[in-house]
């Protein structure tokens, strides 16, 4: 992929930056070099241009290369992965939110049967390192479940000699000081993250208590004030924002606003996401297909322009292309329910397509066989377009539930890498050649 | 025999003159916080090609190193 834009190199050369996204690696070439890439001509001296990755024989099959490397990574991962939901309750009540949410008590068996099948990895001998992720509802509405698994899961870590990492993803309405001490020191908690709409009275509109209250003061300086504290020093925050025709406009205020908070950190990176449909119906508030690409540009440069920190090309090739598609991946719902992706537990529709219950599995065994398994040899098939598709190592296919729902899910970076990359070499502080 | 890696021609430009419009602001604040790990591979030829591959030590979490579309998994 080759950027639109022509850049000054400090050795005065003029140049156009290209990604590989075999290596997601990002290169500056000459012009000539950009314009035969571009139209496809190659020429006697290319060799230096395939070392690198960018020109490859016209017999090679990459994308099959892509697809096995893949079914290897997912098959062969020395990683296992809990998603844990410790509620199936929420405390917001956001428009757009494809769950439904109710008051599920987490039982003490439950616990029991999740604790034991994670120890059962962790001194299985097959893993390097549990990696949990908390999820829910809203995960913190089930904040002494989660301290209660964590600290059963660390000391089963402990012993098997395995690493343990751990995420949240949470509204963010619920944290305050003392409990971010907690799920950093004791439930080793290193990463937050959390959704913020837009600017104040937007989020506080979109994403409402349900008691009507607002959240996005709270959690901004809740935030602002953990990037001080000593204590929570290896704590990272990664800030998402769900796009839709709400907000799609207002990246500049937004940002601003995390600037003024303190958020321009290097523990905090901030994302924009579009909103999608969960199997509801979001068309009111979903950005058209056609006009997320530069409203998501529009993101990048506010962020940018406010010193916010964030992630403009992937840093890279996507092996597993998420939880679904990995039998060493698993998914366990407040009712001990287990699936295999996360759009399952909470959603209507799909709660029934649970693989059996955390207590009555064998707590050795990997979880039950789901529906995406099979997800590399559908992408080897050409069932989806993703075969043919330019960025298919680094997105992977972006979501197998979708595709089997016929909505294509591509991530708008398809339509945007070239501005991307242009965006990116300048930020890397080359000066574009008008 | 060869051909181009991943020849995707891309979509039409979606915002007129985006860059330059920012460029003088945005390159101001570069290098301050991304830091670039340029390597010259070779200058010698005529072929020109440089990475500036950024450094990641700056960043975090696994939604960085990916692309997102939607659900929490990505
Ligand atoms: S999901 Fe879309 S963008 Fe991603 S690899 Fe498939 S076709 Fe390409
Ligand atoms: S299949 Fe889609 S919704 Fe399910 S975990 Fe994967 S990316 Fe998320």
């Amino acid at each position: 992929m080759v950027g639109r834009n022509a850049f000054r190199h400090p050795s005065g050369r003029v140049v156009r930056p290209v990604l590989n996204t075999a290596t997601a690696k990002v290169y500056l070439v000459d012009l000539a070099t950009a314009q035969r890439l571009e139209a496809g001509v190659a020429e006697g001296d290319d060799a230096r241009l395939a070392q690198s990755g960018l020109l490859v024989e016209v017999d090679h099959d990459e994308a099959a290369e892509v697809i096995e490397a893949s079914r290897v990574a997912a098959r062969d991962r020395r990683t296992r992965d809990f998603v844990v939901m410790p509620s199936a309750y929420c405390n917001m009540g956001c428009g757009y939110c494809g769950q439904t949410h109710e008051r599920v008590t987490v039982s003490r068996d439950h616990r029991a049967a999740l604790a034991e099948r994670v120890a059962r990895a962790a001194r299985g001998g097959r893993y390097d390192t549990l990696n949990v992720r908390w999820f829910g509802g809203e995960p913190l509405m089930g904040y002494a479940v989660l301290l209660d698994l964590s600290r059963r899961f660390t000391a089963a870590a402990d012993e098997a000699g395995v690493g343990y990492a751990a995420k949240i993803v949470t509204n963010g309405s619920l944290l305050d000081a003392r409990k971010l001490r907690a799920l950093h020191r004791d439930a080793r908690i290193s990463s937050v993250e959390v959704t913020l709409d837009g600017p104040a009275e937007v989020h506080d509109a979109s994403r409402p208590l349900k008691s009507g209250a607002g959240s996005f003061h709270k959690i901004i300086g809740v935030i602002g004030a953990a990037l001080r504290d000593p204590e929570l020093d290896g704590l990272h925050f990664t800030v998402r924002t769900n796009i839709g025709v709400h907000n799609a406009a207002l990246a500049e205020p937004f940002a601003a606003e995390l600037a003024a908070a303190g958020l321009a950190h290097d523990r905090v990176a901030c994302y924009p996401a579009p909103v999608h449909s969960w199997g509801n119906d979001v068309s009111d508030v979903a950005v058209p297909r056609a006009d997320l690409a530069a409203a998501e540009m529009a993101w990048f440069l506010a962020y940018q322009r406010h010193g916010l920190r964030f992630r403009l090309l992937p840093a890279a090739p996507r092996r597993v292309v998420c939880a679904a598609t990995s039998r060493h991946s698993e998914v366990v719902g407040a009712d001990g329910r287990v699936y295999s992706c996360t759009e399952q537990s909470l959603v209507p529709g799909h709660r029934d397509e649970d693989l059996g219950h955390v207590g009555s599995l064998a707590a050795d065994e990997l979880r039950p066989p789901g529906a995406f398994d099979d997800w590399y040899d559908t992408l080897d098939a050409g069932a989806t377009a993703c075969r043919g598709c330019a960025i298919l190592p680094v997105c992977g296919g972006a979501c197998p539930k979708l595709w089997r729902e016929g909505k294509p899910p591509c991530p708008s970076l398809r339509d945007n890498v070239r501005d991307r990359l242009d965006l990116y070499a300048l930020t890397a502080g080359y000066t574009p050649v008008g | 025999m060869i051909c181009f890696s991943s020849g995707f021609r891309g979509a039409p430009m979606l915002i007129d003159s985006w860059l330059l419009q920012h460029a003088a602001e945005l390159a101001e604040q570069a290098g301050t916080q991304l830091s670039a790990a340029a390597g010259v591979l070779h200058h010698e030829a005529h072929v020109f090609m440089e990475e500036i591959t950024q450094a990641t030590t700056t960043l975090h979490s696994a939604f960085t190193e990916t692309v997102n579309a939607g659900c929490a998994e990505n």
